[in-house]
């Protein structure tokens, strides 16, 4: 239910009134009434998310040794803000959905009889996790750092590595019913005006019930839905946000989420990491292109596998031939059920061992892992070079965890397609994915820029990394180099 | 990396490639080819730049219509040929229907301009790739001494002045594009001397591996393709069908954007999605046709494609030619 914005009293007690009718019966929810000069006050905050402590220290004491000179609680409103060394909020509360705001955001609220107005002093004091190494992003060299769930704290981080004074950090309130925070960082001088422009528009037109994750924002900046590329790319390390700040895109913060949406996001993103550029170029170029491998045995893999042993046999090499029909010979399942029963396995295993407590996921991983892999194959059940493949494809998916979701759907795809129709169904399955590939447009940016259209982008920073005294000579930000 | 403009050229070249890839493998001998490959290129290139100059004067309900049927014969003989080749190599594995759905479906993701455009220039890269390995990998049973060296006969010569005088929907497709005026007259040309120059290649690479058998070869140039090998494979032609299947898919997403186009289907921008009920229409009405035409004569069923396409270059030419005459419309300025 829409709270209604009403106009704060001038008298105290009405306003304490309001504020007992709405949080009275909440545990963490302090009032306590005192007299400035002459003029009766009160002060209301939520213990947990405010200090009073804090309070004392950066007002009331302050107060208690400087006379308030007036008698009028206007006038010592205006004195607060104005002339005294309180650190409030710039501009006074003036109605109820502001006082609750603020509350709610962990400031102390300073009431004053006769005046309809109220002041509001940051001493916020919430509870929180430390910031941490990053869990999901490992990365050898390079900072450590990884955002936490506090928004102020995750701004901060940015601000820390990123000091120009070009940088913005808009926060808004989302339509939710939480009202929950979200700060869209971006470089002023970097990014394009028009993206962010739309950006903030979008983001301030989607309505959800909840917004736990930036990633929430992500399907409503999707273009095509049917389209099963990421249309953002997440980080939970400051200094990815600030390189990717750096490149003309935005960042967009979620208050109660670690990781940090980056918008527009390109294909090739994915096969990057820190270490990238902190080790030399070759061997960077190197894992760059293991990763493309890696994604493609994953993705392609098991249903070429498919493909090849079911319908095209010619394709492999006769010595592999013989011991791959010797393997499926004793099988009992078609090829494709048989692959699809093993990547759905090792999809359960791995759901499994990720969801169940941490003292049984390694049991559960280990008997999914060892013992039915094993007990499928003597059994006959499975082959083991299917067993195989389906492992390679998993492992392989590791490789590019931001992309985990697509390589898995696009394996059943693939696998499914490959199974039916052989050749063509192959073929159907590549032109999807590239089609799918092709036709995401993060804001009116090529995906696959830069490794297509194919040219010096590509080489420099995209398939593989040039030596730094190249990348240097021009770094790449978005919208600063137009190719058709 | 701003997709302002998407540019289909890409698209055209490889429906071009298509048609050659597909179709027209052994209709001459390279040597008439190449004495006859300018006056080929000058006259498709002729046409498509007096079908683009004369369109937009001439079109109609009947010509929109007609230029539509056009498409989705070519759209369908495109499919019926892919079948063929698949029964050919894999008989008994995949059905016509199966072929359908696999050129089909990925259609359904190329709905947007930019999309075809970007996929074309991927698939067009793989295609040359896919070249390259083929003539690497037959390298060794090239034989110059294959060469047909006999005198060259009129007959021969008119023979191969014909073929390249097919006239494919990709070199009147440029009309339809909202900015084909911007792009200058020598994107047709391009296209022209691109397919002349392919066609011309692929009839090399055959001579030099058949010689005289050439022309009684079926699908001679996965033949060709199936006895290459590279390393431990011994056999490639299945990464040329991949490919090939790849082309044809983007072709018909080619083919639906113009069909799309000729009957003003609602878009809201020019890279705007097709609507997904006009695609399923689409892909309807090419089940149909394939369904119907599965059992017809496919070397009549391209030559009736070919006159129908030079037949209705004609009428649109000669209606633009009489309007432009007779001041019914001005042609539009660039």
């Amino acid at each position: 239910m829409e709270l209604q914005k009403q106009k704060l009293s001038t008298s105290l007690q009405e306003n304490l009134a309001y504020l007992q009718q709405m949080f009275g019966s909440s545990s963490d929810f302090y009032t306590k009434q005192l007299t400035l000069g002459q003029i009766p006050c009160a002060i209301a905050l939520f213990t947990g998310i405010s200090s009073p402590e804090k309070l004392w220290v950066m007002a009331l004491d302050a107060l208690e040794r400087c006379p308030v000179p007036t008698n009028d609680g206007t006038q010592l409103l205006s004195y607060l803000l104005t002339r005294s060394v309180i650190p409030a909020e710039n501009s006074p509360v003036k109605d109820t959905t502001d006082l609750i705001e603020k509350l709610a955001n962990g400031m102390s609220v300073l009431l004053i009889d006769g005046c309809p107005a109220a002041l509001a002093v940051s001493t916020q004091e919430m509870p929180q996790r430390s910031i941490s190494q990053p869990n999901g992003e490992g990365d050898i060299r390079g900072s450590q750092e990884a955002f936490t769930e506090l928004l102020r704290n995750n701004i901060s981080l940015l601000r820390r590595q990123f000091r120009t004074g070009s940088f913005v950090a808009e926060v808004h309130a989302a339509q939710t019913h939480a009202k929950t925070e979200y700060c869209l960082c971006y470089d002023r001088k970097l990014a394009p005006p028009e993206m962010i422009d739309t950006l903030r528009r979008r983001l301030q037109e989607v309505q959800i019930p909840v917004l736990l994750d930036s990633a929430y924002f992500a399907s409503f900046l999707k273009q095509d839905k049917l389209n099963l590329f990421p249309a953002a790319a997440y980080t939970e390390r400051p200094a990815t946000a600030c390189a990717r700040l750096c490149e003309g895109k935005a960042v967009i913060l979620v208050s109660g989420s670690p990781y940090a949406m980056v918008v527009p996001s390109f294909f090739s993103e994915h096969f990057e990491s820190l270490d990238d550029y902190s080790s030399g170029a070759v061997f960077a170029g190197m894992i760059r292109i293991l990763k493309y491998i890696a994604f493609l045995l994953s993705v392609f893999g098991p249903g070429l596998y498919v493909m090849a042993v079911e319908f095209a046999p010619e394709t492999i090499p006769i010595k592999l031939l013989a011991k791959l029909a010797q393997a499926e010979a004793s099988t009992p399942l078609p090829l494709m059920l048989e692959m699809l029963g093993v990547t759905l396995l090792l999809e359960i295993v791995r759901e499994a061992g990720l969801r169940a407590p941490q003292s049984i996921s390694h049991t559960v991983s280990l008997v999914g892992a060892l013992i039915l892999g094993e007990t499928a194959v003597s059994a006959g059940i499975v082959s083991i070079p299917v067993l195989t493949m389906a492992a390679a494809a998993t492992v392989a998916t590791l490789a590019v965890p931001s992309l985990y979701e697509q390589s898995i759907l696009f394996r059943f795809i693939v696998i499914v397609l490959a199974g039916a129709f052989g050749l063509p169904g192959l073929a159907g399955g590549a032109v999807i994915i590239l089609a799918m590939a092709c036709g995401t447009e993060p804001f009116g940016y090529d995906y696959l820029f830069p490794l297509m259209p194919l040219g010096r982008a590509s080489w420099r920073d995209g398939i593989v990394r040039a030596i730094w005294t190249r990348l240097a000579e021009k770094g790449y930000v978005v919208g600063k180099d137009e190719t058709r | 990396m701003k997709r302002d403009n998407p540019s289909l050229y890409g698209a055209l070249q490889l429906g071009l490639l298509v048609n050659v890839l597909l179709r027209a493998q052994t209709l001459f001998w390279t040597r008439e080819g190449l004495a006859t490959l300018l006056s080929g290129i000058l006259v498709t290139a002729a046409v498509g730049l007096v079908f683009a100059r004369t369109w937009p004067l001439a079109q109609c309900l009947a010509l929109r219509c007609g230029f539509i049927a056009l498409l989705l014969a070519g759209s369908g003989l495109d499919i019926l040929s892919l079948w063929q080749l698949y029964s050919a190599v894999y008989p008994d594995v995949v059905n016509l229907f199966g072929i359908c759905l696999t050129v089909l479906i990925p259609v359904a993701y190329l709905r947007r301009v930019s999309a075809i455009a970007q996929t074309a220039n991927v698939v067009l890269g793989l295609l040359l790739v896919a070249c390259v390995i083929l003539v690497l990998s037959v390298a060794e049973r090239l034989r110059i001494c294959n060469l047909q060296m006999a005198a060259m006969g009129e007959a021969d010569c008119l023979d191969a002045m014909r073929a390249q005088c097919t006239l494919y929907p990709e070199l009147l497709l440029p009309a339809l594009w909202p900015d084909h005026e911007k792009r200058g007259t020598h994107t047709v040309l391009r296209l022209a001397a691109f397919g002349a120059v392919f066609n011309i290649g692929v009839h090399l690479l055959l001579e030099l591996f058949f010689g005289a058998a050439m022309p009684d070869a079926r699908n001679p140039l996965h033949q060709a393709a199936r006895c290459g090998a590279l390393s431990v494979f011994d056999r490639l032609e299945w990464l040329q069908l991949i490919v090939w299947t790849m082309a044809v898919s983007v072709k018909l997403a080619l083919h639906l954007y113009a069909v799309t186009r000729l009957a003003d289907a609602p878009r809201t921008t020019e890279n705007s999605l097709t609507a997904m009920p006009f695609f399923a229409g689409y892909a309807a009405v090419l089940l149909f046709l394939c369904a119907v035409a599965r059992n017809w004569d496919f070397a009549v069923m391209s030559q009736w494609r070919n006159v129908a396409a030079w037949g209705f270059a004609a009428a649109v030419a000669g209606i633009g030619g009489i309007r432009w005459l007779t001041g019914f419309a001005a042609p539009k300025k660039a």
